[in-house]
């Protein structure tokens, strides 16, 4: 059994008296895509920002390979290799997307998570399809791009672990389709992916594992088949939907290989 | 960075930085009175600290109304160590703008995580209390009256020469900063701090280091008045300069370069103004500069304080307001 | 018996004091109070709020001069700082009115506060040339002191504590018990989803904007018989007006009551343990301190 990367010890954390993440405990091993669901306001997004450092918990502790990151400040986390890509990513004026991307390329190159940066940035700018959109001004830029931008933006430092905020949202298939064969090329490679996502077919055509939030805890965890078939996840979650094919969009079961 | 406003923007500063040139060379050449070319030194000053006070407000968005703290620090660091320590005005100049240049760093850490209005204020407020400050101790800092004898030079060419080479230095120093990836990164720090966390930066320590060098080139603005004026008094972090550097900085607020042109002209002008009007110079200024601001933000000129490619200004025109939330 | 005086001085003293502190806490809850009202309401910070309170002053000066060729009487002058309340706040209106109609709202706050510094400035600069330095006594309303708790104050000081009580209630009133109110802190919940519910937004901003200059035109009148005029007056109000709003926050009139209360307290104490230039350092330091404190996120 592979020793965990990532793990999250009893965190808890509310707003106002309410709470949002109750007492959740969760392991996440390297290499492994696992999908995060749940109604909205069962607290996922509030996982992924008590994760990535953006709140702090009310109790519990968050740990990646051994070292506690629960005192540390966001960017602190990330330059331990804790990426982070944004549901909706700000668009800031005067900058273009190649702006964007390139932001964490000066610390890539220090941290030397990967040998080549620049070339790694490249590929994954050419893999997510956005080579035309980099001269862009952010502001001008279609939705779609910023997303892919964004998510070029919080791979290029190779993190540990990508906290990926619904990636697939807003994203035509075909973006869909590339976003996905980028996840499991870097998973590949050794990255984790946690995965916040209600577009499910492509969500459980990657996932290793997917986790069921309901109410600030884990409801349901296993692959994706099971996920599918517990009846209370079913009741609480897919609201009676049967029908939500586990198959890659491209057609086949497995995806395709390393893109670049 | 987008290519055509790069290529502007490089030579707008070659054009400036010639123009400066020629005043340089010129001035002493066409006139040798005190009083012409003491004027364009002190417009080259006045320059240096708006220019300051924009290389944090401009890309920022963030208004400090405290600006002049830093001036005034850099002046009376430069007077105490000549006085009390005994520096040459070298050394003392240095370490006028180190102190300055250091408060400014831990002012910055303090204040710049602030909201935008909150900022402000504490800004503001941090000015008011240096300014109260000076007036303690008069044995030590001179009351009112502040620090008087600060060596300058004899010659006023010379003194021109020094001024412009420093406005020079300080023109390539903010294009350089905001053209190049410090400045790409300090823009996300401020309008997308999230986003910048995410991607390993310290936005507070990089907002804090900002705001270090406009507060040390401030500091160098007040070092510059001091020699000029051969005297360092509390005036020089005032409310009234803390004002006039905003305002001048608003206005002339498309860019490193227009900011620097604007500040000359207004004391080109004050002058003028002066020797027609008299008393009501001040005035007919001020007003001058609250109509440019208005103007300019007006929805017809749809200006920012951000230095835009012609899209986003059109975009900006659409969905109004400075940041994105 | 010499112990006995001694204790009558202390006590005297102590209430002197506390008066004191009492009528500054009123002046301060009330130039406060229209500028919390103001950024609360209108998300505007209108730093020439303190040359409002320095308006209301000066006006109140001219106005008396002219009422009852400047014998003064009680009647004469509240009428002065009545007429003198109304007009700044008139002023403050119509030009919230204009700005908004110019549909000026595009403008960024910082803009915003950069013109209202400038505005300080430019109004400093007019009021310096029409008046000069120093020197505009206004009279009370009813001159001479009287005894209170020991000690001896001036009857227009008790006068500012009345008018400032009663201020406050009146307040409270708009606030809680009428349209008015309720649109007012509907605008500081959310402006948009004011607008959405349909309250005319920039209507109530402007009515803020001209009820919070009415406060202050009546803080400046009222304190203009216990102050020196001068054309930096507005200095002080601005750094109180900032550390009311520091302190007591903008949603609630108890709360800036009783920030203006502490703050007051605060710097009597200052003057009579140090000097006056401490004193004005109290502000500024309120301020500055209550800042750091200030929470920026979750």
């Amino acid at each position: 059994m592979t020793p965990s990367l990532l793990q999250v010890q009893r965190l808890t954390r509310g707003f106002g008296g309410l709470p949002v993440v109750r007492d959740l405990s969760l392991d996440l091993r390297p290499g492994e895509i696992v999908g995060l669901v749940g109604a909205n306001g069962a607290g996922k997004t509030t996982l992924i920002r008590l994760i990535s450092g953006e709140l702090r918990p009310d109790a519990g502790s968050v740990f990646l390979g051994g070292e506690d990151l629960t005192p540390l400040p966001t960017w602190a986390r990330a330059r331990r290799g804790v990426g982070r890509s944004f549901q909706y990513p700000p668009a800031v004026e005067g900058m273009t997307l190649r702006d964007a991307i390139r932001l964490p390329l000066e610390r890539a190159r220090q941290l030397g998570a990967v040998s080549t940066p620049d070339l790694w940035a490249d590929a994954v700018i050419e893999g997510l399809g956005i080579v035309q959109a980099l001269n862009t001004s952010m502001t001008c830029a279609s939705p779609q791009d910023l997303k892919l931008a964004d998510l070029a933006r919080s791979l290029v430092p190779c993190p540990r672990v990508l906290l990926a905020d619904e990636p697939l949202a807003a994203l035509d298939p075909e973006q869909i389709s590339r976003v996905l064969d980028m996840l499991c090329g870097v998973a590949r490679q050794g990255t984790t992916v946690l995965m916040v996502e209600h577009r499910l077919e492509g969500l459980f055509a990657v996932s290793t594992r997917v986790l069921v939030m309901d109410q600030g805890q884990i409801l349901a965890e296993g692959t994706p088949d099971e996920i599918l078939k517990d009846p209370l996840v079913r009741e609480r979650y897919l609201g009676g939907l049967c029908s939500v094919r586990a198959q890659h969009p491209s057609g086949s079961d497995t995806p395709p290989g390393v893109p670049g | 960075m987008d290519r055509s406003s790069s290529a502007t923007g490089k030579t707008s500063l070659a054009v400036a930085l010639s123009l400066l040139l020629l005043a340089c060379l010129g001035l002493p050449a066409w006139t040798e009175n005190p009083y012409i070319l003491g004027l364009a030194a002190t417009a080259f000053i006045l320059a240096i600290n708006v220019l300051s006070w924009y290389l944090y407000a401009g890309p920022s968005g963030e208004t400090s109304f405290g600006h002049s703290a830093f001036i005034g620090l850099g002046a009376y660091g430069a007077a105490i160590s000549w006085k009390h320590l005994h520096l040459g005005f070298l050394e003392s100049s240095l370490l006028g703008i180190l102190v300055a240049g250091i408060t400014g760093w831990g002012i910055g850490l303090l204040v710049s995580r602030l909201e935008r209005s909150y900022f402000a204020i504490a800004t503001l407020a941090f000015q008011m209390l240096v300014y109260q400050a000076l007036f303690l101790f008069p044995d030590f800092l001179g009351g009112e009256e502040g620090i008087v004898g600060f060596p300058g030079t004899t010659s006023s060419s010379r003194f021109l020469w020094m001024c412009g080479a420093m406005l020079a230095c300080s023109l390539i120093v903010c294009t350089r900063f905001d053209d190049g990836r410090a400045g790409r990164v300090f823009r996300f720090s401020t309008h997308a701090p999230g986003l910048a966390e995410a991607s390993g930066i310290a936005t507070n320590w990089v907002r804090a280091r900002v705001f270090a060098i406009s507060a040390a080139l401030a500091g160098l603005g007040g070092v510059l008045q001091t020699s000029y004026q051969h005297q360092a008094n509390a005036a020089l972090a005032g409310s009234d300069l803390s004002a006039i550097v905003v305002l001048l900085g608003l206005a002339g607020g498309r860019g490193m370069v227009w900011v620097a042109g604007l500040s000359i002209c207004y004391v080109l002008a004050h002058s003028f103004v002066t020797m027609r009007f008299g008393q009501y110079d001040a005035l007919a200024l001020k007003c001058g500069l609250l109509f440019l601001i208005v103007l300019q933000g007006s929805p017809l000129w749809a200006a920012k304080i951000n230095r835009p490619s012609t899209a986003d200004s059109r975009k900006g025109a659409e969905t109004g307001g400075e940041r994105a939330t | 018996m010499p112990g006995d005086a001694g204790l009558e001085g202390l006590r005297e003293l102590d209430v002197e004091m506390l008066l004191l502190a009492l009528v500054r806490a009123i002046a301060l809850f009330l130039v406060g109070a229209g500028f919390a009202l103001v950024y609360g309401t209108g998300r505007v910070l209108n730093l020439c709020h303190g040359s409002l309170y320095m308006l209301g002053a000066y006006l109140t000066y001219v106005l008396q001069s002219a009422l009852n060729e400047g014998r003064g009487g009680a009647w004469a002058i509240s009428l002065a700082i009545v007429m003198s309340s109304v007009m700044v706040g008139g002023s403050t209106w119509l030009l919230f009115r204009l700005l908004a109609f110019r549909s000026l709202q595009e403008f960024s706050p910082h803009r915003i506060m950069a013109l209202s510094m400038g505005a300080n400035l430019v109004l400093a600069e007019l009021i310096q040339i029409w008046f000069g330095h120093g020197g505009h006594p206004v009279p009370p309303i009813i001159s001479g002191k009287t005894a209170w708790g020991g000690a001896s104050v001036s009857i227009h000081s008790l006068i500012v504590v009345m008018v400032g009580i009663l201020c406050f209630a009146v307040l409270g009133w708009i606030m809680n018990r009428t349209p008015l109110g309720l649109r007012f802190r509907a605008l500081g919940d959310d402006h948009r989803g004011a607008a959405l519910v349909g309250i005319d937004v920039p209507g109530t901003v402007a009515l803020a904007g001209g009820l919070g200059g009415a406060l202050a035109g009546l803080a400046g009148g009222l304190m203009a018989p216990l102050r020196v005029l001068s054309p930096t007056m507005w200095i002080g109000a601005l750094i109180e007006s900032l550390a009311i709003v520091t302190l007591g926050g903008v949603g609630s009139l108890k709360g800036a009551l009783l920030a203006a209360s502490v703050i007051a307290a605060l710097e009597v104490g200052a003057l009579f343990l140090w000097s006056a230039e401490a004193s004005h350092v109290i502000g500024l330091l309120v301020i500055f301190i209550g800042l750091m404190f200030h929470r920026t996120s979750p």
